[in-house]
């Protein structure tokens, strides 16, 4: 039931991004799609490591990179005749070059989880940093390596020079790496990365090796971030060393922490979700990464499964709640939300207003109403919501969660 | 020939001498309990055994052959498993996936990744003759660190014997248990035994005594007797050294 639910959602949403292009959606839809297949993709293969394997990668994104700079010079080699592949097939040489560094850099990597691997995945990511900037005759320096993804050479026929037909490539690919890794999910070594994640040492003493495990698992998340790397080439044609580096590697991180770890399409939603944030909050406030960071913290400290353990939950919660406990649950905490929330995003936007503005005098417009920073009336505002908020935030935590009263017997 | 044998087995953590020489040959088919007093290095010869430490002199072989400086998965492979004194189970997976992880191996599915877990031979039937077995089938979609104490227990002993290893170690499997549970699983116990060969280390000395063949007593590293449950219990050695306070 609840199965046929998420394969019949899945399908209506794959459905309706197949057509979107027909049905007349602009250029900038078209182009925020495309950068949503690229990012579930790459959000996706990190989770193989975290929430699959328990790796915690801070150097994710040199695997992005090494398909992100071979398919751009693949995309040139097609196009001057050396290469006989179809465009189409560009991503499998990302792929390839994902897997093919994932398999030498795991072999230092996966020996042991935890911090250890952690701290190894950040010295490589420096490492790869530093090689880029060595070596700006392969990676291009600041302004990068570019492309021409024209090599008139597709199996379709298609040109793929219009947004419309390399967004239709890109999705088939994204849709193709997805399933393909909720499928590895369910394998038995899926199944046993799970077993890795949570208890390496009682793996080991069922017959099977943690250090294999956890390297073909790492060398599977390499191939499908050298794959989103591709269709990263393939979409912008261009790219400099910033997309391997730590940023691009924290950045899907986030987008997969926020998603949720625990769920196998918690990146989906997670990468929609920061793709979505990223290009709409940008252009409503220059203080868009400061909430960002403020999300994530509060994800982290309230909903550690992420968005998609909040979805999962929210049902039966309502379910035992009853209509009466929802109403009093949303009486008691919409109102710590909404006076926090509201506090913040006045104290911050004051603060950017009077640093950062062209002339802090202008009055800037804050919820629909247009205020002078000279004044102290918005200043007090912001602190009194922010105040009573986590005032009744703490009065809401003692209620919840009353001390239990010390009974007569021990133990 | 002995299935299981201990030659002059010793293991020192830095300056402290925790095993100090054992000898000690199991026969298959036999129930050898290890009974001794707290930190007498009872866990510690297990992991000796099991792969999880190796020896700083002397050696183990199993079949006839060294396995001594093998890794614990290599061990396993040989035929020989072991449980925890402290569940070590996989907590964030439900009770089915554990004991499927835990059989998978002898169903001869390797590192496979391009089957569905499902779909790779019997092994979930197996899995749910196996829950069946260890009497937690109503538990069966439960995360396994929701389980109760009791029932972790049962199912650290089920993961232990899901590979179906011809030799089994114990480690306190009753420990904590209240005593109705200790009787019950001890029945359990008596049942997985036959036809295998087990190793058992335990402080209850009625479940000891109903279920030994042969038992072994540790004290300070070393083994002071080793005989039939009778001739341990009448060993004034023993009587002085572990038994003497409730004999
Ligand atoms: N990895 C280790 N490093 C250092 N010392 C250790 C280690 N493992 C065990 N020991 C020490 O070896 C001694 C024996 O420990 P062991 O766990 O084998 O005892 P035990 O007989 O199983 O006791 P119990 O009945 O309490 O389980 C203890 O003093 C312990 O502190
Ligand atoms: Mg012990």
């Amino acid at each position: 039931m609840k199965r046929t639910l998420i394969i019949l959602a899945a399908l209506v949403a794959l459905g309706a991004a197949l057509t979107l292009p027909y049905l007349g959606a602009g250029r900038f839809v078209i182009v925020l799609l495309t950068q949503l297949a690229i990012m579930v993709t790459f959000a996706m293969s990190y989770n193989v490591n975290l929430g699959q394997t328990g790796l915690l990668s801070f150097g994710h994104a040199v695997y992005l990179g090494a398909g992100v700079f071979s398919s751009l010079y693949l995309i040139t080699a097609i196009g001057a005749g050396h290469v006989a592949l179809p465009l189409e097939m560009v991503p499998l040489g990302g792929a390839f070059a994902g897997f093919t560094l994932a398999a030498i850099l795991g072999l230092v990597s996966v020996r042991r989880a935890g911090v250890i691997f952690a701290m190894i995945s950040l010295g490589l990511a420096e490492l790869a940093v530093a090689a880029a900037m060595l070596f700006p005759s392969v990676f291009g320096g600041e302004q990068g390596v570019s492309t021409d993804r024209m090599v008139d050479f597709s199996l379709t026929g298609l040109g793929y020079g219009r947004p419309q037909e390399i967004y239709m490539l890109v999705l088939v690919w994204a849709v193709i790496s997805v399933a393909a890794m909720v499928y590895l999910s369910r394998t038995p070594l899926g199944r046993l990365a799970n077993a890795v994640r949570d208890n390496p040492q009682r793996v080991e003493y069922l017959g099977y090796a943690p250090y294999w495990i956890r390297y073909i698992q790492f060398c599977i998340a390499g191939t499908f971030a050298g794959l989103a790397g591709s269709l990263f080439a393939l979409t912008y044609e261009i790219a400099n060393a910033s997309v391997l580096g730590i940023h691009m590697s924290a950045n899907v991180l986030i987008a997969t922490y926020l998603g949720g770890i625990t769920y196998v399409l918690g990146p989906v939603v997670g990468a929609l979700m920061v793709t979505l944030l990223e290009i709409n909050l940008s252009r409503l406030t220059e203080a868009w990464l400061f909430y960002y960071g403020l999300l994530f913290i509060a994800i982290i400290l309230f909903a550690p499964r992420g968005i998609t353990g909040l979805l999962v939950d929210a049902p039966g919660a309502f379910r035992r709640a009853g209509i009466s406990g929802m109403v009093t649950t949303l009486a008691r905490w919409v109102p710590v939300v909404g006076l926090i929330g509201g506090g913040t995003v006045i104290l911050v936007e004051l603060c950017y207003h009077v640093s950062n503005s062209f002339d802090p005098r202008e009055p800037l417009t804050l919820f629909w109403t247009p205020v002078s920073a000279q004044n102290w009336a918005p200043w007090i505002t912001g602190a009194v919501m922010m105040v009573a908020g986590l005032g009744l935030f703490a009065l809401n935590r003692r209620n919840a969660a009353p001390r239990r009263p010390q009974t007569g017997d021990a133990s | 020939m002995s299935i299981l044998s201990i030659n002059g087995l010793h293991k020192n953590f830095g300056a402290a001498k925790i095993i100090q020489g054992i000898d000690l040959n199991i026969e298959e088919g036999e129930f050898h309990a290890v009974i001794g007093p707290n930190g007498a290095g009872k866990s510690t010869l297990f992991n000796l055994i099991s792969g999880q430490f190796s020896p700083s002199a002397g050696e183990v072989t199993l079949h006839g052959q060294r396995i001594s400086g093998l890794r614990p998965y290599q061990i396993n492979r040989r035929g020989l498993s072991r449980s925890f004194q402290v569940s070590n189970i996989f907590a964030q997976m439900n009770v089915f996936e554990n004991l499927r992880c835990a059989l998978m191996w002898s169903s001869g599915v390797g590192y496979c990744f391009w089957r569905r877990a499902a779909r790779s031979g019997d092994i979930d039937a197996r899995a749910h003759a196996l829950m069946d077995e260890i009497g937690l089938t109503a538990r069966g979609t439960d995360m396994a660190g929701n389980l109760s104490y009791a029932e972790q227990r049962a199912l650290e002993v089920g993961m232990t014997i899901a590979g179906g290893a011809s030799v089994l170690l114990f480690d306190e499997p009753t420990a904590g248990m209240n005593h109705h549970e200790v009787e019950t699983f001890a029945t359990f116990l008596k049942k997985i035994a036959e036809g295998r060969t087990v190793m058992m280390v335990e402080h209850d000395m009625n479940v000891v005594f109903s279920l030994a063949d042969r038992i072994s007593v540790l004290v300070y590293g070393q083994i002071i007797a080793t005989g039939k449950p009778e001739d341990i219990r009448a060993d004034p050695a023993v009587r002085e050294a572990y038994l003497g306070a409730d004999a």
